[in-house]
């Protein structure tokens, strides 16, 4: 998985970049009036990019269509310039694009499908693959870190922290090679590649998820865990834990109920910037294991330059980055009082 | 001499075994010629052959040395990811420093702008540059460099705000430093530690995503040899040739932990070097 550190800087500290003294709620109005100005700065510039494109835009945007005749292409290629309002200003082609967009109207792809139908039907396999993976690397990174963190062993604890930062530098695709090579082609346990949906056999798609979304949880874990280790040893420094251990507290309810609570924070924002840019290791996995989510659909669309696709999943998965980063920021102003502080 | 290698032997681990590992690869990408045993785009034997002591590393699936496509590739894809990094932390840096230090309205401003990169998942935002712009060499330095980019304006946003309430900072804003002094002399040098580990996990990440774009194959075109591409051409002959995409495999995660290393080392470094000297000499004695 391509790492993104830099980007979890931990406690966001928005608080203090707005000094007004007002009511609360229009704090929080205010949060949501940013909200939406970032979706729509977002839209915007997925807009102004599409429009970037060289050459009449509807054009390429609807690509080769090789099922329509000549006749048929030009009445699309009118039709549809009508409907964009390309005779019309910028901003207000936007208008239309944005108008479109929110009922889901994002055209028809290079076949000639509608693109809202195309991506929808990808969207289950995605979100099975991308939520097992979450929830098995943050249960996985929690035992793992306490562990760690608690046993005596210093051999043990340092070769967990070897092997997280190895598995944060092995490229998602050869790990997941790695893992064909031994549990597919070798053992012959499992499915190398391929999806079977839940409905059609339950079991069968278990054994074809397993592959995947190890893949994609290994380097998550990793990560998650640098940040619960490096939160757990900075926090069972401070001097309230000392002052903790002080008074005769066990070491149990210390880690417990003092370390690990403090500790998590930090990794909560991590955990859900991971969950928000999902898609970002899903492009990988899914190309990786045939697997028939929104990622190998935008690999696919980005080399069929079939943009209408390409801009719709751009639009969703940004969207959803937006709003988790927001649920998050909220979440962690009610769970931690001290990013609620004014400078 | 001797005080050179008294030198170099205080300097932390994780700091000299990542330059042990990153050098040899910098030089494999100036010189590829000097260190690969064949021609990289000959077909030479067999193809898929195993290790052995003629290829070192096996043959690909028409036949040429593995090994020698493994640094070829070097060129391409330390050349990509080092640019990349370059761009991401320079623009970065220059906007999150100074949006943190100045914070108030024109912060608030700024952040947003950031967060609507942000929001673009990497991977995606890459495609999308790609899918519009096409597939060329600078179209994928920029595009990783500025998927890049909004995160670590974020990281270095947050050094500013911090270093902005420190003592000595606001001692000199107290005795008349002016923005750009303090930017300058207080908040960059003391946020360098920081940011310059913050880069070298840069470096790493532009390895991995261009990595992965070849691997999608939307990176180096082939014939020419890429790390990714390598890895993608395996995934065909896995039954055949499990072998085949160990060096390529083996080399993006070196590169990547390499940088890691050495970031890990720097941070030792200067957490050590904290109370001895200034931070821009104990740069200097790298």
């Amino acid at each position: 998985m391509t790492l993104d550190l830099a980007s979890a800087e931990g406690p966001s500290l928005d608080g203090a970049a707005t000094p007004s003294r007002g009511v609360r709620v229009v704090g929080a109005l205010g949060q949501l009036g940013q909200l939406i100005a970032v979706l729509l700065a977002v839209s915007l510039l997925t807009f102004l990019l599409l429009d970037a494109l060289p050459g009449s835009a509807v054009d390429a945007r609807i690509g080769p269509l090789p099922n329509f005749s000549p006749e048929e292409r030009a009445e699309l290629v009118a039709s549809m310039s009508e409907q964009l309002g390309l005779d019309k200003p910028l901003a207000w082609q936007y208008v239309i694009w944005v108008k479109n967009a929110l009922t889901g109207d994002f055209g028809v792809n290079y076949q000639g499908i509608e693109v809202r139908d195309v991506v929808g039907e990808r969207l289950a396999p995605t979100l099975q693959l991308g939520i097992t993976s979450i929830v098995v690397s943050t249960i996985g990174a929690l035992i793992i870190s306490v562990f760690g963190f608690r046993t005596r062993w210093r051999s043990i604890r340092a070769s967990i922290q070897g092997t997280a930062t190895v598995l944060l530098v092995v490229p998602t695709f050869w790990l997941g090679l790695i893992l064909v090579i031994v549990f597919a082609a070798e053992l012959n346990w499992l499915p190398s590649a391929g999806f079977v949906s839940f409905s059609d056999d339950p079991g069968e798609n278990i054994r074809f998820l397993v592959l995947p979304s190890v893949t994609l949880a290994l380097p998550q874990l990793a990560l998650f865990y640098r940040y619960l280790d490096a939160g757990l040893r900075d926090t069972s420094t401070a001097p309230f834990i000392t002052a903790s251990r002080a008074r005769g507290i066990s070491e149990r309810s210390v880690v417990y109920g003092h370390v690990l609570p403090n500790a998590i924070l930090p990794t909560i924002t991590v955990i859900g910037l991971v969950a928000g840019s999902l898609i970002s290791g899903l492009v990988i996995v899914e190309s990786v294991f045939s697997w028939p989510g929104l990622g190998l659909l935008l690999v696919g669309s980005v080399k069929a330059k079939d943009y209408n696709t390409v801009a719709a999943i751009v639009l969703l998965t940004a969207f959803a980055y937006v709003i988790v980063a927001f649920v998050i920021d909220v979440v962690y102003r009610l769970i931690d009082p001290r990013t609620r502080r004014r400078s | 001499m001797k005080s050179l290698l008294t030198a170099v032997r205080r300097q932390p681990a994780p700091l000299l075994v990542g330059l042990a590992i990153l050098t040899p690869f910098l030089l494999m990408s100036v010189f590829p010629s000097f260190f690969a045993p064949h021609d990289p785009l000959k077909i030479e034997s067999l193809p898929l052959l195993g290790p052995s002591r003629q290829h070192l590393l096996g043959t690909d699936e028409i036949g040429r040395d593995l090994l020698s496509r493994s640094i070829h590739a070097a060129r391409t894809d330390i050349f990509v990811s080092l640019s990349a990094a370059a761009v991401a932390f320079v623009v970065g840096t220059a906007i999150g420093l100074f949006s943190g230090y100045v914070g108030g309205r024109t912060d608030t401003i700024t952040m947003r702008l950031v967060d609507v990169l942000l929001s673009f998942p990497t991977i995606v935002l890459a495609l999308f540059l790609i899918t519009i712009f096409g597939r060329g060499q600078w179209v994928q330095i920029l595009a990783i460099g500025l998927v890049m980019m909004p995160s670590t304006a974020r990281f270095s946003r947050g050094e500013g705000l911090v270093l902005r309430s420190r003592g000595y900072v606001e001692a000199s804003r107290i005795s008349g430093g002016s923005r750009r002094h303090i930017l300058v002399k207080h908040v960059l040098p003391n946020s360098l530690a920081t940011l310059l580990v913050a880069a070298s996990v840069l470096a790493s990440s532009a390895v991995l995503i261009s990595a992965s774009l070849s691997y999608l194959g939307l990176g180096a075109q082939p014939p020419d040899p890429s790390w990714g591409n390598m890895l993608r051409s395996a995934y065909g002959v896995v039954y055949d040739a499990p072998l085949y995409g160990v060096g390529a495999g083996v080399c993006i995660s070196l590169v990547a932990g390499a940088y890691i290393l050495i970031g890990e080392g720097l941070r030792r470094k200067f957490r050590n070097d904290r109370n001895v000297g200034t931070l821009s000499s104990s740069i200097g004695g790298l």
